[in-house]
């Protein structure tokens, strides 16, 4: 029996409300399970390792990555390669030019994230005359209405992936974020470390997630969820633990109260701009209950 | 008369064991484009000494130290002579426990001038020390045997009853303190240390002061950056000089320098930094090259 036909045997059982009669329903909040834990986990370190601006930087190249892809003759809802291969590169380069010049990288992040959008905003011209500029909305905003089998059978991959690499190296990158020249010299998490291999892999991972994300979150806004839950729970948490959970919590309930409430309220806005508007009111509702006084019993 | 005898453990110097190594500056510079920070240099830095890189400020003496713990990219080369004992206590006919053995002496720590952590960070003493020494990624909870030994580490240096704090929140001794923990942890028995006791009141300058004493007399080798002479006087085996672009190799303050490439009775393993900051080496016993990354 396949999941959808459960799922359908469920709804007419009355288990489920009917909305979930629907597969691409269920597709997304698939979709939903799997990216939000994974966003959560890499935005703790992204916070920690102060790659925030970058991460943003990379989704927001994205764009580019579309256009070239649809350009390239790519499927217009589906520019994987392009997007991943701009991404990855852009990623690569600019983490590059850092170690070998001594401009600040808040600077060289806006020098890249500029020319991208340009380039991107450029080449826009052109994808205009092949296709709707309105599917690209899909693709950098996110949509539920167009995630496949095919788009989890990736997100999957890829979260495996991750979180392999998230278990095993989890403890070198945040040493390595924190202190690099203690984690060259005295290694990280019991082990010997490679600091720039460990960096160019991470950088290499926001890439490859930003390419995961894209149909539920959009690429311009997997940058926003790599960084809002991470600084949400940074306010309320006391050790790392607590952290790394939170920020958890925070960004898969995100993702999926931001696929279901625009369905079940009939909102039509983008699933991707749904679930950062969410990230974002529960982080000024953080920060007000703080202001408030209330953060000790939080953390 | 050679002043080392193997033991099981490392080499008696004057009826002072010894775990460090000896290090060896072969034609040493550094250069930043057209300046040169200071002329080639060739000395040895004797095994098990506190040995101390003095100069004024800008001198280079930091440069200097960051270039041995290999953190610098420089001209020449350096060598780390760790004493490999014949009689190590295992069998010999074992070369994967005498290796292993090895290596889990062969361990380096770098202590850097007095650093602030955000405060905000929501990382505590424990969580950094987990995470700095064993593999359980950092959201798993620890083993009874960790949170154990982690309670032991923090009584040596006196911050056992700071294990909740978060590191953004600890005095600055406390947070010189915890690197040497962390650093302890690891076994290292070559220490560089670049002005540990800057920033300090006088109580925590004391208690740095005390780790570094106990280290000693532990047998490790320590390259510690300093300014104050008075101090150099009072606890270095052995003063660097860093003077006007040129490094010279001081006087011996604590009795007569010996040379820690010439150990009898003992293997001597070289370890080579390059201008890449890879550490290599030639393992003579088996006559092959081996290549460790920093």
């Amino acid at each position: 029996m396949s999941l959808q036909q459960l799922l359908a045997d469920a709804v007419a059982a009355g288990w489920l409300p009917e909305v979930f009669q629907y597969p691409f329903v269920t597709y997304a909040l698939i979709a939903a399970v799997m990216v939000g834990p994974l966003l959560g986990a890499l935005g703790t370190l992204v916070v920690v390792k102060r790659l925030a601006f970058f991460s943003e930087a990379v989704g927001h190249g994205a764009l580019t990555g579309v256009a070239v892809g649809i350009l390239l003759g790519e499927p217009a809802t589906q520019p994987v390669a392009a997007l991943f291969g701009f991404c990855m590169s852009f990623a690569l380069i600019l983490h590059w030019v850092k170690s070998r010049t001594q401009v600040p990288y808040d600077a060289l992040v806006g020098v890249f994230l500029a020319f991208a959008i340009a380039l991107g905003a450029a080449l826009l011209l052109y994808v205009a005359k092949k296709v709707n500029v309105h599917i690209l909305e899909n693709v950098l905003f996110g949509s539920i209405l167009t995630v496949t089998p095919a788009d989890l059978m990736l997100l999957g991959g890829i979260s495996v992936i991750s979180w392999v690499l998230i278990w095993r190296y989890g403890n070198q990158a945040l040493m390595s974020a924190l202190q690099p020249d203690l984690a060259r010299v005295q290694g990280a998490g019991g082990r010997k470390t490679n600091v720039t291999l460990l960096d160019y892999g991470f950088v290499l991972l926001i890439a490859l997630i930003t390419v995961a994300a894209v149909k539920i979150i959009g690429a311009v806004l997997v940058g926003a969820l790599l960084l809002i839950p991470a600084t949400t729970a940074r306010l309320i948490s006391s050790n790392l633990r607590s952290f790394f959970i939170r920020t958890l919590m925070i960004s898969t309930g995100c993702c999926v109260a931001g696929v279901v409430l625009p369905m079940a309220l009939e909102i039509p806005i983008p699933s991707g701009a749904a679930i950062v508007l969410l990230a974002s009111s529960v982080f000024l509702l953080v920060v007000l209950f703080r202001q408030l006084g209330w953060s000790q019993r939080l953390a | 008369m050679n002043a080392y005898a193997s033991t099981d453990a490392g080499f008696m110097v004057e009826g002072h064991e010894v775990k460090g190594p000896s290090i060896e500056l072969d034609q040493l510079s550094l250069s930043f484009g057209e300046h040169q920070l200071f002329q080639p240099v060739s000395m040895t830095l004797a095994a098990g000494k506190l040995h101390m890189l003095t100069g004024a400020n800008g001198a280079g003496k930091s440069s200097l130290l960051k270039c041995m713990a290999g953190l610098m990219p420089h001209q020449g080369d350096i060598f780390w002579h760790w004493p490999v004992g014949l009689d190590s206590g295992l069998d010999s006919s074992s070369e994967r426990d005498l290796r292993e053995a090895q290596q889990e002496s062969q361990k380096v720590a770098y202590i850097p001038q007095l650093e602030a952590f955000d405060a905000t960070l929501p990382i505590t003493v424990e969580d950094y020390l987990l995470a700095s020494i064993q593999p359980k990624v950092f959201f798993r909870r620890p083993a009874d045997k960790e949170q154990q030994r982690l309670a032991l580490l923090l009584s040596t240096v006196g911050l056992d009853q700071k294990s909740q704090r978060k590191i953004g929140q600890l005095s600055g001794g406390e947070r010189q303190r915890l690197l040497f923990a962390r650093a302890l942890a690891q076994g290292a028995s070559l220490w560089f240390l670049d002005e540990p006791m800057n920033g300090l009141d006088q109580k925590a300058q004391q208690q740095i002061l005390q780790l570094i004493l106990q280290l000693k007399a532990d047998g490790c080798t320590l390259v510690m950056v300093h300014h104050d002479p008075a101090f150099v006087e009072a606890y270095a085996d052995h003063e660097v000089r860093v003077v006007d672009g040129h490094v010279i190799d001081g006087r011996v303050v604590g009795g007569p320098e010996v040379e820690g490439a010439e150990v009898e009775g003992a293997e001597v393993e070289g370890a080579v930094l390059d201008g890449r900051m890879t550490v290599s080496g030639v393992d003579k016993k088996a006559d092959q090259k081996k290549k460790v990354t920093l």
